[in-house]
């Protein structure tokens, strides 16, 4: 699992062109998946037959596959890069980063306008410097539209812990590629690697309506409660999955908040409610759509999210591999 | 002269139906079937049966505008905006108000009576009403009825180098182009939707993409441009007179790439000047579009105008020549085969 | 007979937080079961009444919709000592909590106490400044170790409020946002018993409102009715208030005027009012409504779409005070206004063009 991880979060997948993460994804499910396409909002399904073609039941696991990123909004004279952000990104946390443009592979720096303190920064004060000197070079390597994502990669602290720029949500991909690997259910599983969500969740807006499964599932990431000042969360890295119960964006129907609870005491896996009220995710746009659909949750805990260095347990990870497990086997 | 005849109409957002009467006047003539939606947007169908990809062309008819939500008893109206207002530009404009259509002023308190303290801020919302020239509220009321709408009293002028001004380009140059364009035959099932609500949160075109469901569509707008003495580059988001602007990312959309770039590519083979908007601030119908069903290819084609959501908004002519050039030779690509999904 | 007051205090007194609407959905049903032809269940949480209009042809279809779930806390973190911390599921303005009384629903409902530090102990400057959510406690009195028998992580609180009368019709207790309109609902669905009614008609006790309007986007998908109806509260007047954004309590319900609202509704419905002499109030809004109303005006193709409000003062708090009045009128108005909706009527509400 920890190197399938790693391997996930190498490629860049800005919302909107999250086409290396998506191919490598891609590769990496059709040997062992029934079916295979791609939508407009550049959304991949994996599809996996329930275990007997009687079945007319299926369940939707979706993890996003975007990360937030940078977007090329202007190029000036030098061949300098403005830009926007794509997702809930601060200014302060990028000055000196190093980030890569997904469609070109060039990588770049991020500077800011001299003299501006660090809490007055804004976007309009960042540019992404990419090593040329004038326009006509820039536009080799990045133009307006291309959009650039942190490029730290993978690291390893202790013997549980994990740290990379994209853990939200690669650990939750590998998840769902995990299940789509291994999983034995009665319903037709659709694995969905969702683009666009730290937008605003547009791909599992069009996912869930083309597919109107009967249940869905959202692999992601929540932030934890366990450091210094942190925020009134009980979540805490290394003490088991986070089951969901509520985010920004929906509260989980105690049926299946329920059964998830199940599935993790049958299969002896630690588990953690998580409550969540300002973190967004794929749920509340799948939950809404069309006359509604039952969309539950189970969340690796991970700190720092938003930065480049964001963390998770290996063992919140394996709890969550052993639930999602238990409650696909268990549905029918 | 259709842009005066448009711009100068009455339509705040959620109470388009002047604009809409004036339209429909347009184009009843054109079109195989024209009806409105439960919300009020007014559809135009054309060649139903043509083969090739379904197309919904849009351009939202309503405007940034305010209602009148109290008369006090000097007569004067409290007002509230439909859709975005810096309330900095308000004070000291002509307004009309109601379905009389009044003249009426934005009035405050005069500067001679402010404290200087005071004159160092820009005046608020609550600070600001609407003088009409009643002497009491019983004389205010015989006129205007809480609820009632009021909209700047531009009138449409032709300006300086081929530029034109007027209160609500954003987008009744959009409506504009789409009135030219579907007086035009193609071999094409192209449906045209005047939308209503676009400024208080892209609300009507949801609703004619979900009843369309089209293969293709582009909106076509008055979008942000401030190229203007001291914006550096990246804070302009157009140029005016640099022609159509096509949507890149907007806080709404990220665009389509592949149907952007074949707009792009269309513009330099028929040598109509294109420009991308550089901005992700702001956003079109295209963002409720775009996520209707299981996902439309859309693009936004746009005409820089300056002091959008302000009095006095700014367009060249030669843009807006260029975007109805420019949308033709899109649709006559796309009937001939230039561009599939 | 139905007993209106009766009924909203057994729906007040319920708890149904946003996700956990089940036993205000079983009050509702218990009490409108035997007024109506058939109740459904849907699969995220709504509950719908069904009442089959009569005569020939097509039969209208109008949707009403009265959110069932309440604005509550949740146990967000069991601190050293068994104190709770807690998280929003809607707002609540965190000044009136302070000193107020919950019940806490675990494995069994317990009671509770937000802290709050004594004066003796706070400066005068302390005593300026509010206390966020974050760090406010409940105390249930009990060992840490008593407490995580009974609580966990993800509990439902509610306010601890029994619902009192005050002077004539005036009632006040918690969750009258939205129970007064579940109430309404419920009286329209009464009174239509009275009278001949050609549009089938949906009542729906919506889920998630309070969160955003989750549970009438799907309902109104579900049943995709020809007209739908909104009745939800809305700010009763208080002194230094703006008279557009407040209507008084006792003079009827209130009607909205606004781009959310179809205008032949707006304008049928208050017609009818003056006709029937029924108290009405006009209340202007100049977009969002932040009621079951915005969702319901774009799903699909577009819904022609009305709101009714029910005028109510400390709205969010557990002293939500109303006029019983109000939310009479409001029933009776409703169940006359369906009775006139016949399929000319609503072939009108998509006609905008004159001629």
């Amino acid at each position: 699992m920890k190197d399938l991880i790693r391997s996930l979060t190498i490629p860049s997948g800005p919302s909107g062109y999250e086409l290396p993460i998506k191919n490598d994804i891609r590769q990496i499910v059709t040997p062992f998946i029934d079916e295979c396409y791609e939508d407009i909002l550049g959304n991949l399904y994996a599809v996996k037959n329930a275990k007997s073609s009687s079945s007319d039941k299926t369940v939707m696991l979706v993890a996003h596959m975007d990360e937030p990123a940078l977007s090329v909004i202007d190029m000036d004279d030098h061949g300098f890069l403005r830009i926007a952000p794509l997702g809930p990104l601060r200014p302060s946390a990028l000055v000196g980063a190093r980030v890569v443009f997904a469609r070109t592979g060039r990588r770049g720096i991020v500077g800011a306008d001299h003299g501006i303190a660090l809490k007055d920064l804004e976007f309009a004060h960042l540019f992404i410097d990419i090593g040329v000197s004038n326009p006509t070079d820039a536009n080799n390597y990045a133009q307006i539209g291309d959009a650039a994502t942190f490029a730290y990669g993978f690291d390893e602290i202790g013997d549980h812990m994990i740290v990379g720029h994209a853990l939200d949500n690669r650990v939750g991909c590998a998840l769902l590629i995990d299940a789509l690997q291994h999983a034995q259910s009665e319903y037709t599983i659709v694995g969905v690697f969702s683009a666009q969500q730290a937008v605003g969740s547009r791909g599992a807006k069009v996912a869930a309506h083309r597919i109107h499964p009967n249940v869905s599932l959202v692999l992601d990431v929540s932030p934890t409660g366990d450091t210094p000042k942190s925020e009134n969360s009980a979540l805490e890295l290394g003490q088991g999955a986070g089951i969901k119960v509520l985010d920004a964006s929906m509260v989980v129907a105690p049926k299946w908040r329920d059964s998830l609870i199940e599935a993790a005491k049958t299969a002896h896996a630690r588990y953690q409610m998580d409550v969540s009220p300002h973190t967004t995710s794929d749920a509340g746009a799948i939950f809404l759509t069309q006359d509604g659909i039952p969309t539950c949750g189970l969340s690796i805990p991970a700190r720092y999210l938003f930065t480049p260095s964001q963390m998770v347990h290996l063992d919140d990870v394996t709890s969550a591999q052993q639930i999602l497990s238990s409650w696909l086997s268990r549905l029918g | 002269m259709l842009l005066k005849k448009l711009t100068e109409a009455f339509g705040p957002s959620g109470f388009e139906d002047e604009i809409r009467q004036v339209i429909y006047e347009e184009i009843k003539s054109y079109g195989d079937s024209i009806y409105t939606d439960a919300l009020g947007t007014l559809i135009v169908e054309t060649n139903l049966e043509a083969k090739g990809p379904k197309l919904l062309v849009v351009a939202h008819m309503d405007e940034v505008g305010f209602m009148i939500v109290d008369i006090n008893d000097y007569g004067l109206l409290r007002f509230r905006p439909l859709g975005g207002v810096d309330p900095r530009i308000l004070v000291s404009k002509p307004v009309l108000v109601g379905p009389n259509r009044l003249y009426g002023v934005i009035g405050s308190k005069a500067v001679h009576l402010q404290e200087p303290e005071e004159r160092e801020h820009p005046l608020q919302l609550q600070q600001l009403y609407i003088d009409i020239g009643a002497h009491s509220r019983e004389e205010a009321e015989k006129y205007v009825t809480v609820g009632d709408l009021a909209v700047f009293a531009t009138k449409y002028e032709e300006v300086g180098d081929r530029r034109a001004k007027s209160k609500s380009f954003d987008d009744r140059v959009g409506c504009a182009v789409l009135i030219e364009t579907l007086k035009k035959k193609f071999n094409l099932p192209i449906v045209y939707a005047f939308t209503v609500q676009e400024e208080t949160g892209l609300r009507g075109a949801g609703p004619v993409a979900y009843r369309v469901k089209p293969d293709l569509a582009i909106v076509i707008e008055g979008t942000v441009c401030f190229d203007v003495v001291e914006t550096p580059s990246h804070g302009q988001s157009t140029i005016q007179g640099a022609g159509p602007a096509l949507s890149v990312v907007d806080s709404k959309t990220i665009g389509h790439r592949t149907f952007r770039e074949h707009i792009l590519e269309v513009g330099a083979q028929e040598g109509i000047p294109v420009q991308l908007r550089r901005t992700i601030g702001g956003a079109n119908d295209i963002g409720a579009i775009h996520l209707t069903g299981m996902g439309i290819v859309s693009a936004a084609i746009s005409v820089p105008t300056r002091y959008i959501h302000a009095p006095s908004q700014m367009i060249s002519l030669d843009d807006f020549f260029n975007t109805v050039r420019l949308l033709e030779a899109v649709l006559r690509s796309i009937e001939q085969g230039g561009f599939s999904i | 007979m139905l007993d209106g007051k009766q009924l909203l205090i057994r729906l007040t007194e319920t708890a149904g937080g946003s996700g956990d609407e089940s036993r205000v959905a079983g009050v509702l049903r218990e009490a409108a079961e035997s007024l109506v032809d058939e109740v459904t269940l849907d699969s995220v949480g709504n509950i719908t009444l069904i009442t089959r209009g009569t005569g020939d042809g097509p039969h209208p279809r109008v949707m009403l919709t009265a959110h069932t779930d309440e604005i509550t806390l949740m146990v967000a973190k069991i601190e050293k000592g068994g104190f709770l911390r807690v998280a929003q599921v809607g707002g609540f303005d965190s000044r009136t909590l302070l000193g107020q009384e919950v019940m806490v629903h675990g494995t069994s409902t317990i009671m509770g106490i937000i802290g709050s530090k004594p004066p003796h102990l706070s400066t005068l400057e302390e005593r300026k400044k509010t206390i966020p959510l974050q760090e406010l406690f409940i105390d249930l009195g009990m060992s840490e170790q008593h407490v995580r028998e009974i609580v966990a992580v993800g509990d439902r609180i509610t306010m601890n409020r029994h619902t009192i009368h005050l002077l004539g019709h005036r009632m006040s207790g918690k969750a009258m946002d939205n129970r007064a309109s579940v109430t309404a609902m419920t009286i329209c669905l009464d009174e239509l018993r009275k009278l001949h009614h050609h549009a089938d008609v949906y009542a729906v006790g919506t889920m998630q409102e309070e969160i955003g309007s989750k549970g009438a986007q799907t309902a109104a998908f579900h049943h995709m009715p020809d007209i739908a109806i909104a009745i939800d509260v809305c700010h009763g007047e208080t002194p230094g208030v703006s008279s557009d954004l407040a209507k008084k309590l006792g003079e009827g319900p209130v009607l909205t005027l606004g781009p959310r609202i179809h205008p032949k509704l707006f304008t049928a419905v208050r017609d009818l009012a003056n006709m029937e002499n029924i108290p009405l109030q006009v209340e202007v809004s100049q977009g969002p409504t932040w009621t079951d109303a915005d969702p319901m005006q774009i799903v699909q193709i577009g819904i022609p779409t009305v709101l009714i409000s029910i005028p109510l003062r400390y709205m969010h708090t557990s002293v939500e005070t109303l006029d019983f009045e109000d939310i009479r009128f409001a029933g009776i108005l409703l169940a006359r206004f369906i009775a006139t909706i016949d399929s000319a009527f609503v072939e009108g509400l998509t006609c905008y063009l004159k001629n």
